[in-house]
């Protein structure tokens, strides 16, 4: 087994940037999840991983074989890079059986019939496939083709799986029983997985770390908690997490107080030093808090009137059930709170606010990168 | 209860069974009762056994260890047996050769291909004769060029090469037919299936063989079911090319059946050609229906 590397590694299409300079480090046996929008660049990194595509500048590593560097003029094609992919689409070939479908990488590589027999039924019993051994793929529900389309990846033992955005095609029940049974398989095998989703419960849920990409550049790497709780940016802040962080636009003062023009937030004694420290007290920076750390007073612990509760009316109620959405507003400032299910608050109601100021974010106005 | 049936579905089809009975169905079965009279006789089978035993339809004194005529009926097998697996193989190839993606002024070269299918089939005929000329056809003069000396000639006026002459001059006609169709077919084939073949480690042959070639299946059996149609009904290209001559040694059964009718004057053998080549034609074109449902 192995890991995979990127270094600087670039992709262009006549003069479009997919990619740009990217380098990442994916250990040996890793879940690692390439989140971002539509058109970021995720599966074209994908793509080059698998050799599918030839980056037009950097270098990419399958454990410690350079498998692409155009420089050096390197290429290693797809299938002497022992991985495997999963498509979007499965990709299953249609005038194939189940069987012959997952066996079809073992007849390309001349493995002996008796051996090919064995390998496709132990994967078949290891996803539930031996019923439909025989069966054509237009015979088989979206989530037994996804079965099928991971068997033929299992069954030639790769160094690496690669997975572009597998579950997409599945109801909405199925993807939540297929994301946990896709974790437990990559445990099981051990196999680094490198998998392509725009989803971000995907994302947060299946991998042992994320990578967040946004117009072909990496942006944030780091486990599910760090990339929710230690955004890097305005965009990685914004991206995780539903329903979306509030961002406002804020003054600190000399004197530890963010400025909301509308209102006022007390800042923690640490936060005004690292503030003075970095030399942004008196500047212009980016507020954001998720809605989860805006509370209904009523159920707030800590509530200072004029410190860290405002009041604030209330525009919409969305009710989850498990939590309310409620759309809030301060003067001309917007924001969400996502409030206790026993909250009373209903629409048109003044409400007192609460922030979690141990919880807020601060990102700096021109670079947009994350301060505290 | 069940309800009694219903008139209405016939009513519906009054427009069209109007126009099939008197222009279709009238004629067909009465050809087939024709095929049973002689000057105006019933002579049950014997027209049959007439027409099939004459060298005219095969002819078993020459076939194959002397030079043409063959008769009409081998001729068509021999046209099938060339002209069918070579517009297949003509037309994947130019199909797999010019894939948009990867050639430049491919459509540009695909319309010249396909220029075959749109020109009048007398014309076809015409240039088919035309480019196997001696001294102004393509053909004989680059073979005269290569010293085969023997070729070097008027193909459309000798029995040993007026039957290939017609066969490849139709290849040349027909290959549009069938690039046009595997080009199609190929387009619609999912880059995906490509890219997961060769991931799991195929070739560029074991890509066609196990990817390309059973994909395009569904578009096999249309070419071969169409190009058997028409290699059976073949008339207009033979007709102005040689005329089915010299001596019958391009005679086909549909120009036969011509031949009996308008030359002869004699339309209960016309007739028996006829019903054959119906028959005939019925196989291939059974076998695209069911295929197809």
């Amino acid at each position: 087994m192995a890991g995979v590397r990127l270094v600087g590694v670039w992709k262009r299409f006549g003069g479009v940037v997919a990619v740009k300079d990217m380098s990442l480090e994916v250990r040996d046996g890793e879940f690692v999840i390439l989140l971002g929008p539509s058109g970021c660049g995720k599966t074209t990194t994908l793509r080059m991983i698998s050799g599918l595509e030839e980056p037009s500048q950097g270098k990419i590593f399958i454990g410690d074989k350079l498998v692409a560097d155009p420089e050096a003029g390197v290429f290693v094609p797809p299938k002497d890079r022992d991985i495997a992919m999963v498509f979007q689409s499965y990709a299953l070939y249609p005038h194939m059986t189940v069987f012959d479908n997952i066996a079809f990488p073992l007849k390309l590589r001349k493995v002996p019939k008796q051996e090919i027999e064995e390998r496709v039924r132990e994967v078949a019993e290891l996803l539930g496939l031996t019923e439909l051994l025989k069966r054509k793929p237009r015979e088989l529900s979206g989530g037994q083709r996804q079965r099928v389309a991971l068997g033929r990846a299992i069954v030639r033992k790769p160094q690496v799986f690669l997975m572009d955005e597998p579950l997409s095609n599945l109801d909405a029940k199925l993807r939540v029983k297929m994301r946990a049974e896709l974790k437990k398989l990559q445990r099981q095998l051990g196999v680094t997985t490198i998998y392509v989703t725009h989803d971000q419960v995907e994302a947060m849920t299946m991998g042992d770390r994320v990578a967040i990409i946004n117009y072909g550049e990496l942006q944030q790497v780091g486990t599910p908690d760090e990339v929710y709780n230690k955004p890097a940016n305005i965009f990685v802040g914004g991206f995780i997490g539903s329903p979306p962080m509030n961002f406002l636009s804020v003054s600190v003062t000399e004197d530890g107080w963010l400025d909301f023009g509308e209102f006022k937030l007390r800042l923690l004694p640490d936060q005004v030093a690292l503030l003075g420290e970095l030399g942004y007290l008196g500047k212009e920076v980016v507020f954001g808090i998720r809605p989860e750390d805006v509370y209904d007073a009523v159920f707030a612990q800590v509530k200072v009137p004029g410190e860290n509760m405002v009041r604030a009316k209330v525009e919409i109620v969305e009710n989850l059930g498990s939590e309310r959405i409620v759309h809030l507003k301060v003067g001309g400032l917007s924001f969400l709170g996502s409030f206790h299910s026993d909250s009373k608050v209903s629409e048109g109601q003044e409400v007192d606010v609460v922030f979690d100021m141990k919880k807020i974010h601060l990102f700096d106005k021109k670079t947009e990168k994350a301060i505290i | 209860m069940r309800k009694p049936r219903s008139l209405t579905p016939l009513f519906f089809l009054l427009p069209a069974l109007v126009l099939m009975v008197p222009f279709v169905i009238y004629p067909v079965l009465k050809t087939i009762y024709f095929s049973f009279f002689l000057n105006g006789k019933f002579v049950g089978l014997d027209n049959y056994r007439h027409v099939l035993l004459s060298s005219d339809i095969i002819n078993l004194e020459r076939f194959p260890t002397k030079s043409p005529p063959w008769g009409s009926l081998i001729n068509n097998i021999i046209f099938i047996a060339i002209h069918l697996p070579s517009t297949i193989f003509l037309g994947l190839g130019l199909a797999l050769l010019l894939r948009k993606e990867e050639v430049k002024g491919s459509s540009l070269i695909k319309s010249i291909v396909f220029l075959g299918m749109v020109i009048p089939m007398i014309v076809g005929g015409l240039i088919t004769r035309f480019l196997f000329e001696q001294g102004a056809g393509v053909i004989p003069s680059v073979l005269g060029a290569l010293g085969i000396k023997s070729l070097d000639i008027t193909w459309t006026a000798f029995p040993q090469t007026a039957l290939f002459a017609v066969i490849l001059g139709s290849i040349w006609i027909w290959t549009g037919f069938s690039m046009l169709m595997y080009s199609a077919g190929l387009a619609s084939i999912p880059k995906d299936y490509y890219e997961a073949a060769l991931i799991d480690g195929a070739n560029k042959f074991q890509i066609f063989k196990n990817v390309t070639w059973p994909l395009l299946k569904p578009i096999t059996i249309v070419v071969v079911a169409m190009t058997l149609l028409w290699d059976l009904k073949i008339f207009d290209i033979v007709y102005v090319a040689t005329g089915g001559g010299p001596g019958g040694a391009s005679m086909v059964l549909a120009l036969q059946m011509w031949d009996y009718f308008a030359r002869e004057l004699n339309y209960n053998y016309a007739a028996v050609v006829a019903v054959l080549l119906t028959t005939l034609t019925l196989i291939p074109a059974m076998w695209l229906i069911r295929r197809r449902e």
